[in-house]
């Protein structure tokens, strides 16, 4: 959540500060409208102030990405640029539709500029709401979550991890008995633990002593579905994907495998929520970023169109 | 066997081999795609400000240029100066912006100072009031109400202080505060409050059947046998006989000129030549209008001897001696002497008239002057204007009569009806011309006047045109009044009835020095009015 919560001391100040603002511009600007009679343009001496205003904190907004890119410079911290950017982002849309005569304006290129500027605000707000909310679900619902790019990584380390297992203490088939040359008198499997309010996954090493007998249909099982899964997630089309029919899938499974093996199959099912956890966090981070597919282009086409209206504002006002 | 507490056995190595170290060296889809996106963001907005500096009319003007400035679309600079605002409402406005943006416009037009004691420093710059880019159809000429009410809300504190004695010092009460077009925040109309006209004339009497007003007349009623053939085809109904009472319509005498007709002699006044066609009435004249009723007798003894109307005193005067001398000589008059032979053209008074004849014509002049003075009365003033005897009268000496070298006659004051009777207001009576004319000069109809004495209201005692309130009900926000029926709808912006710079009705100038187009100057022409 970026704003609320324990950032509360911090977004106070910030919506105080341009409530204050925001309310003083719109009054400037009426008391301007009475006067005159009509809405005050760009040139009115409320509406260049505030374009002006507006036109600095575009620039500003524009900063943030190449503060990203020098980190090192220690220009703020990035949680301090992340709510300026948020606020006064907000900020310049009062400003800027007082500029622009609320909207009534005309120009291929004022158009231009207001559209963009309008879609990038509307982005930014519909980014805004998404971390308000989604990095909550994504606590909540992928507690085994790691990082976006390391998900393939992960669960192709963790099919290994449970094949391993699964060849230590499962009765092979006929097809992997060459695998049986890397068995180990141990199973790495990866478990999930929270505490102190930190959570995430860990890895355990688990000792094997024999292989079980009866647990033929695990090794067929994990080759033909649970492996498959783990590798390839929801985009493979598997039962798995889904955690009603997961538990139905191991459910018959238990009921087809001796009680020794009840350990193993809970390993395994565990493998599976992590996948599909990993699959929910890959769609929480992707609906979390993908408004930045329009945001960041757009921002940079505002600042470009920006460029080019202050001179010839200026130039034909 | 899974035993669930034994220690870890892995080690740090493959502890390690479980992250990918190197993800963060590989782009994401993700950030790929917003490269590429950003890339083309940037293209297209370079490209499109290219275009905006091929195609400036569409990219970096507001609109359109209105059709009278669609010359100079592509040419900014024909109006504009760089970085000096057009406006005067902005921050970097100064009077050296103002005036020499101000002159650009001033090339084509000329622009004439409102009022005598407006303030030089409130005055706005052209392109304050006239906002361009507004599109072809616009009329930029038609400014918002603000521009007006501005000053006029609050005209004291607008104006200077008039100067002691001047036409201007005070101020009317209702007009004090214009803050719109309505019964209440609109004054009335000054042009209607008192009739200036001399002319003792009867819109009553004129439009009743027969033209006898009120009661018994000593005249018989009029009949269209009794009109000669010109005005008998003019004023007659066709669907009229002979033997039926003349009636008398408003376009009998008010008459409209055609758009055919710009070369019309009546277009007396500058106001009526600027004016669209059929603006306003075409003057009423004595010899289209009134002779047929009203010839101009002189001779009380023969009511066929007539004079020419609009005769000046001295020529009233030398037409009817010269009458007398006429009819004399020709042996038809009661002047029993002879008159001495005529003289050549250049010379045309050989020998001094006898004595005995230069009374006896003075005798009938006396009279006829009489008699003329009570004929012009009927309609006219008539006021004391002392002349010198007629020189045809006078003695071989130089002498005159023994009643004295001057003799009383008698001049017509000018009759005062204006043309245009809202002088600070434009009318054109083509868009009412659905509305009945009763519905804003009822008073020039008969008015029931039971036991009355036969007189009805004169015209120069009576305004007989309506006021503000005939307006205001079509002139008005579009509305329903108590009974239902639909008011309002029509303009009532200050500039539907109003001029700003010096301009009174349909161009006319009404502030000196206001010739209020170049148009004028260069080519003789006047504007288009509206």
């Amino acid at each position: 959540m970026i704003i609320g919560g324990r950032t509360w001391p911090r977004d106070r100040p910030w919506i105080i500060g341009i409530a204050v603002v925001a309310a003083a511009a719109a009054a400037w600007y009426a008391v301007e409208w009475a006067g005159t009679g009509s809405l005050p343009g760009g040139s009115s001496r409320p509406g260049l102030a505030y374009g002006i205003l507006g036109g600095l904190i575009i620039i500003f907004e524009l900063l943030l990405w190449p503060r990203k890119r020098v980190r090192s410079w220690r220009l703020g911290s990035a949680q301090t640029w992340l709510r300026a950017h948020v606020w006064l982002g907000l900020l310049c849309l009062p400003l800027v539709l007082m500029h622009a005569r609320l909207l009534v304006i005309g120009g291929l290129l004022n158009i231009a500029l207001m559209a963009t500027f309008l879609v990038v605000i509307a982005s930014g707000i519909w980014g805004l709401w998404l971390q308000q909310f989604l990095p909550g679900v994504l606590l909540d619902e992928v507690p085994a979550e790691t990082i976006r790019e390391q998900i393939d990584h992960v669960a192709a380390r963790e099919a290994a991890d449970v094949g391993r297992l699964v060849r230590a203490v499962c009765e092979p088939i006929g097809e992997s008995a060459e695998e049986d040359d890397d068995r180990d008198d141990f199973a790495v499997v990866t478990g999930f633990r929270a505490m102190t309010g930190i959570q995430g996954r860990v890895v355990e090493t688990l000792p094997v002593y024999s292989v079980i007998p009866g647990t033929l249909e695990i090794s067929r099982r994990f080759h033909d579905d649970i492996r498959p899964f783990l590798l390839a997630g929801r985009a493979g089309g598997s039962p798995l994907a889904g955690r009603r029919q997961a538990e139905g899938f191991f459910a018959t499974l238990r009921d087809s495998c001796p009680a020794d093996a009840a350990g193993v199959i809970d390993r395994l099912e565990r493998a599976c929520e992590h996948r599909r956890q990993f699959d929910l966090q890959a769609r929480l981070h992707d609906r979390l970023h993908r408004w930045l597919l329009v945001h960041v282009p757009l921002s940079v086409v505002l600042g470009v169109l920006l460029a080019a209206h202050v001179p010839i504002a200026l130039w034909y006002w | 066997m899974l035993p669930e507490d034994v220690p870890p056995r892995t080690t740090s190595r493959e502890l390690v081999a479980r992250i990918d170290r190197g993800y963060y060296s590989r782009p994401s889809p993700m950030r790929v795609w917003r490269g590429w996106l950003t890339a083309a963001g940037l293209l297209l907005a370079a490209g499109w400000c290219v275009w905006g500096l091929l195609d400036q009319p569409r990219h970096h003007a507001p609109g359109p240029l209105a059709a009278a400035h669609a010359r100079w679309e592509r040419d900014c600079q024909a109006c504009h100066i760089p970085f000096a605002p057009i406006k005067d409402d902005t921050v970097l406005t100064t009077n050296l912006t103002r005036s020499a943006v101000d002159a650009k416009c001033e090339a084509c037009h000329k622009a004439a100072a409102h009022h005598s004691l407006q303030l030089v420093a409130e005055v706005g710059s052209c392109g304050s009031c006239h906002v361009d880019h507004r599109g072809r159809g616009a009329d930029i000429s038609r400014v918002a109400d603000r521009t007006c009410t501005a000053c006029h809300a609050d005209i004291a504190s607008h104006r200077r202080q008039p100067p002691a004695g001047g036409a201007e010092t005070t101020l009317p009460a209702d007009a004090a505060s214009i803050t719109r077009f309505d019964n209440e925040h609109h004054p009335a109309f000054a042009s209607l409050a008192k009739d200036p006209g001399r002319l003792k004339f009867s819109h009553g009497r004129h439009m009743t059947a027969g033209l006898v007003f009120g009661g018994p007349s000593k005249a018989a009623p009029f009949t269209y046998e009794m009109l000669g053939t010109d005005d008998r085809s003019r004023l007659m109904p066709g669907d009229a006989r002979a033997g039926d009472l003349v009636q008398l319509s408003c376009n009998s005498c008010h008459e409209f000129a055609s758009s055919a007709a710009r070369d019309e002699t009546r277009l007396t006044t500058t106001v009526l030549a600027s004016s669209p066609a059929g603006a306003y009435p075409l003057p009423v004249t004595f010899e289209r209008h009134c002779v047929a009723c009203h010839a101009l007798p002189y001779d009380p003894a023969d009511p066929a001897k007539r004079l020419p109307h609009g005769l000046t005193p001295e020529a009233m005067q030398q037409r009817i001696v010269a009458s007398m001398l006429e009819e004399s000589a020709e042996g038809r008059t009661a002047i029993d002497a002879p008159l001495p032979p005529r003289g050549l053209p250049a010379n045309p008074r050989v020998s001094p008239l006898p004595e005995t004849i230069r009374t006896q014509v003075h005798e009938h002049v006396d009279k006829a002057r009489g008699f003329t003075r009570g004929v012009c009365g009927k309609c006219h003033e008539a006021i004391d204007a002392p002349l010198p005897v007629a020189s045809l009268l006078r003695g071989a000496d130089d002498s005159t009569l023994a009643s004295g070298d001057v003799e009383t006659w008698f001049r017509v004051p000018p009759v005062g009806v204006p043309d245009v009777w809202l002088r600070k207001a434009r009318f054109n009576h083509v868009p009412h011309r659905g509305v009945d004319c009763r519905g804003c000069h009822e008073g020039a109809y008969p008015v029931a006047l039971a036991g009355s004495t036969g007189a009805s209201p004169l015209d120069n005692q009576l305004v007989m045109i309506a006021g503000r309130e005939s307006c205001t009900g079509c002139h008005g926000p579009p509305g329903t009044d108590a009974a239902g029926k639909t008011v309002g709808g029509a303009p009532f912006d200050c500039v539907e009835c109003h001029g700003y710079h010096g301009l009174g009705p349909h161009g006319a100038a009404v502030t000196a020095g206001a010739p209020g187009h170049r148009g004028r100057e260069f080519f003789g022409v006047a504007p288009r009015s509206r």
